[in-house]
């Protein structure tokens, strides 16, 4: 729930596929979900070395 | 009721601004706001003393100063402190919120103060204090001190207080159930009908006020060397739930080895978390706690190194104080532990 | 659209060997073939038997694992459209005549419910001062319990669907079957034209919230599971008339309480008087953060250019995510110019300060109505009967019980027909 995390005011907020499978996605293939969840971490990663000053959504 | 009034270096006659360190003493004649205070009395109340004490003298020494105050309060044996009011003074309002705080944590002694709504006291010390609305300044100050009466009077005889929007005080933040004058549709109709023409009305769920951000942690350009933990809120737990870690509201996090797994498999853990459907990350932990995909980026040095642990608490229904408090310690142990970053993965 | 609910009284419930009946030497007073009933509900093979009780307005009672409450209703003209797309085929209503069996109710119980579940009491006021009828809308209706047993391996959703069929298969049969007279109240549901200097209000109404995804065959709208639903436009008279469901897990709304729409029925009430009620546009709180983002355009969109209306009041269902769905259309319906009031349950936790509760801050969502808090709790006195599923022990429900409001049907009801309140100290 992206517009919590704002509010909250996380600094770096990439954008999960869902609430109840946020690194995950029901209705794929098990390999495709693998394929989901690495390109989640590498955007986790992108925004760790991204510099924001508000809480920012990365994509 | 034996009542006694605590005042700043202003409003006690001590002077201005230079005198903002004078510390606290004990005065006997009637200064000051004490004097309308003292035609607002009743024929067995009694303002036993008026103690005077400068805003920046409680600001820079805010343990003696209370203590000193305190002490001065326990050798009179008040009923009541009456502190300020301080309208929209930020010193002064934060020293009548601390003193009557402590006055009632430590002595058992009632308190009340006043304040205009964006004094800074108000939002640190409602939960604490029983603080009335005032006006901006001091023009307002005898309905002020006439409220600060009347809720002190109420609160030593031990009667509940209305409702806040009534009574005039800022809410303690306790939620207390209530039964509406008309069914919530018809109340959410007046009220928008209210909006639309431009009447007054008021909310009945007011808006959290968060504080600002700290300043964004500096971005961590080369994660090769670097310690990545993976943290959720999202209560996924070893199978049984060996720490208890509560499904709404959790009191504590839990803090469980992934050394030597390239995955999380699904018989090794459970869901404690009523607010999603769980079934899919019952089925598959990796869709919260992306374990594999993070070996897998681990081993290609795209992630740099991955803590041995994850860390878990659940989020829903949680407190603010208590969240806070979670992520605090959570944050302590990570850097204890030498981690860099910490990628949260939440519902 | 004009809809006529022929309204028949009910002030007491009684079993009879011969026809289901009203009025039949006394006014008010409903004879139920329990044989006949049973026979109807075990039509689905789901069922292996059923029994039934029946609970009046101010007995020391109370009802454990209630799955749904639902009102006798069924369409007489035109006839056989009695929950559209569910119980029946995808057929239009909104329209014609439907007979309501008003002052009871259908109250179907979960077999497999952990106790005490979802309770109704007859007797307990909850908040001090206040009377059972004050907390809950079930307190003042005759109830007409049905505990069903299910057969082997019907179990999860599957046992959910059972459930959901028998309380509209229920409500349908009674109010078809029953022998009547004359009603004795007609209600005319219209939306007449009115003037200009009115103020256009829409009602913005989440259906449900995917935080607990439905499943196929679901019925939430015209039999729809809603899965995907992307925002449209109802009329209210087919929220009332049936076309309307709600999702298998009980969280603050009952089917009675979309057949009574607290805000639908406010609204109309106050048509041609001080508001022209313009539409509702219907929507689902979603899963993904990209359908979050379309409902939101796609629904304030509705609410200011389709029906352009000048305010509009907002309901949400299920827990505290879809809180952030309905403060999103809300808040993009206030930047768009039109003014908004939100109904909101609060997700607080015990030791919750009022600063806990909403899950969003957007300056403009200033007018909001609290139905109450999870962290509330309610006192409830002890009674002389329990009225439960059969295979537990159930002394510990005739004590004295300290519950969340979302634990009383009727006390917490999204939909606005209920009085309880958060009140912040």
């Amino acid at each position: 729930m992206t517009p919590v995390a704002q509010m909250v005011g996380s600094h770096r907020i990439v954008t999960g596929n869902g609430i109840v499978h946020p690194m995950g996605a029901a209705d794929a293939t098990p390999q495709a979900e693998l394929e989901l969840r690495r390109r989640l971490l590498e955007r986790a990663a992108a925004a760790l070395a991204t510099p924001v000053e508000d809480p920012t959504v990365l994509s | 009721m034996r009542i006694i009034l605590y005042l700043n270096q202003f409003f006690g006659q001590l002077g201005g601004e230079e005198v903002a360190d004078a510390p606290p003493r004990l005065v006997t004649e009637v200064v000051g706001p004490g004097r309308a205070l003292a035609t607002l009395l009743q024929p067995d109340d009694q303002l036993v003393g008026t103690l005077v004490c400068g805003d920046s003298y409680f600001a820079d020494h805010t343990e003696a100063a209370s203590a000193t105050c305190l002490e001065l309060i326990r050798t009179l044996q008040p009923d009541l402190l009456l502190a300020g009011p301080a309208f929209n003074a930020g010193r002064y309002g934060i020293a009548c919120g601390e003193l009557c705080r402590r006055a009632t944590a430590q002595l058992g002694i009632q308190a009340v103060t006043g304040m205009f709504e964006e004094n800074p006291g108000v939002e640190l010390y409602r939960h604490d204090v029983t603080i009335v609305r005032t006006g901006h300044n001091a023009v307002a100050m005898r309905q002020a001190l006439e409220l600060m009466l009347r809720l002190g009077r109420d609160l030593v005889a031990e009667r509940p207080l209305d409702a806040p929007a009534v009574a005039g005080y800022y809410p303690h933040g306790i939620l207390r159930p209530a039964i509406g004058r008309a069914v919530a549709a018809r109340r959410a109709t007046d009220m928008l009908l209210a909006k639309l023409s431009g009447q007054s009305f008021e909310t009945e769920v007011p808006l959290p006020k968060m504080d600002a951000p700290p300043p964004a942690p500096s971005p961590l350009v080369d994660l090769r060397n670097k310690v990545v933990a993976l943290v959720t809120d999202g209560g996924l737990v070893p199978a049984g739930n060996p720490d208890n870690i509560e499904s709404s509201a959790a009191t504590h996090f839990g803090v469980y080895s992934i050394e030597g797994l390239d995955r999380l498999a699904p018989e090794d853990y459970e869901v404690s978390h009523g607010g999603y459907d769980n079934r899919y990350v019952k089925a598959d932990p990796n869709r919260l706690v992306p374990l594999d995909a993070a070996r897998q980026l681990e081993r290609e040095g795209r992630l740099g190194k991955l803590y041995d642990k994850y860390v878990v608490t659940t989020g829903l229904s949680n407190p603010l104080q208590n969240s806070r408090r979670l992520g605090r310690e959570i944050a302590d142990h990570l850097k204890q532990a030498g981690v860099d970053a910490v990628i949260l993965t939440s519902t | 659209m004009r809809l006529t609910l022929q309204v028949h009284h009910v002030s007491s419930l009684d079993w009879s060997s011969g026809p289901t009946a009203l009025g039949d030497g006394a006014i008010g007073r409903l004879l139920i073939n329990r044989a006949d009933l049973a026979a109807e509900l075990l039509r689905d093979r789901r069922l292996t038997g059923v029994h039934f009780e029946l609970v009046q307005p101010g007995e020391s009672c109370r009802i454990l694992a209630v799955s749904d409450i639902v009102e006798p209703r069924a369409k007489l003209e035109p006839a056989g459209r009695d929950f559209p797309g569910a119980l029946t085929g995808v057929q239009a209503v909104g329209f014609g005549t439907t007979r309501v069996l008003r002052g009871m109710a259908v109250t179907v119980l979960h077999p497999n419910e952990r106790l005490p579940g979802h309770i109704v009491d007859m007797r307990s006021g909850g908040v001090p001062g206040h009377s059972a009828t004050d907390l809950s809308r079930f307190a003042r209706l005759h109830h007409l319990v049905v505990v069903p047993q299910l057969a082997e391996g019907v179990l999860g959703d599957e046992a959910e669907n059972a459930l959901r069929m028998a309380t509209l298969r229920a409500s349908a049969w009674l109010a078809r079957t029953v022998e009547v007279g004359q009603p004795d109240a007609r209600e005319e549901f219209t939306l007449q034209p009115v003037s200009n200097d009115l103020p256009r209000v829409a009602y913005v109404y989440q259906l449900h919230s995917h935080q607990r995804p439905t499943v196929p065959g679901e019925p939430l709208l015209y039999g729809d599971n809603c899965r995907h639903l992307l925002p449209t436009i109802l009329h209210p008279n087919e929220v009332l008339d049936g076309a309307v469901l709600r999702a298998y897990g009980y969280f603050n709304m009952e089917t009675y309480g979309i057949q009574n729409h607290g805000v639908i029925s406010d609204l109309y009430a106050r048509h041609a008087i001080d508001l022209n009620f313009v539409g509702v546009v219907v929507y689902v709180a979603n899963q993904l953060a990209a359908e979050r983002e379309r409902a939101t355009l796609i629904a304030s969109n509705l609410v200011r250019y389709t029906l352009q209306a000048d305010g509009a009041v907002f309901t949400k269902s299920g827990g505290g995510a879809p809180n952030v769905d309905m403060a999103l259309i809300a808040d993009r319906c206030e930047s768009l110019g039109v003014k908004t009031s939100l109904i909101l349950w609060e997700t607080g936790a015990p030791g919750a300060s009022d600063q806990d509760a909403t899950l969003f801050n957007w300056p403009s969502l200033d007018a909001i109505v609290s139905i109450g808090a999870s962290q509330l709790r309610l006192d409830l006195d002890p009674v002389e009967r329990v009225v439960a599923p059969d295979h537990q022990s159930l002394a510990p429900f005739y004590a004295p019980m300290h519950v969340g409001p979302t634990q009383m049907c009727g006390a917490t009801d999204h939909l606005g027909a209920g009085t309880l309140m958060g009140v912040r100290y």
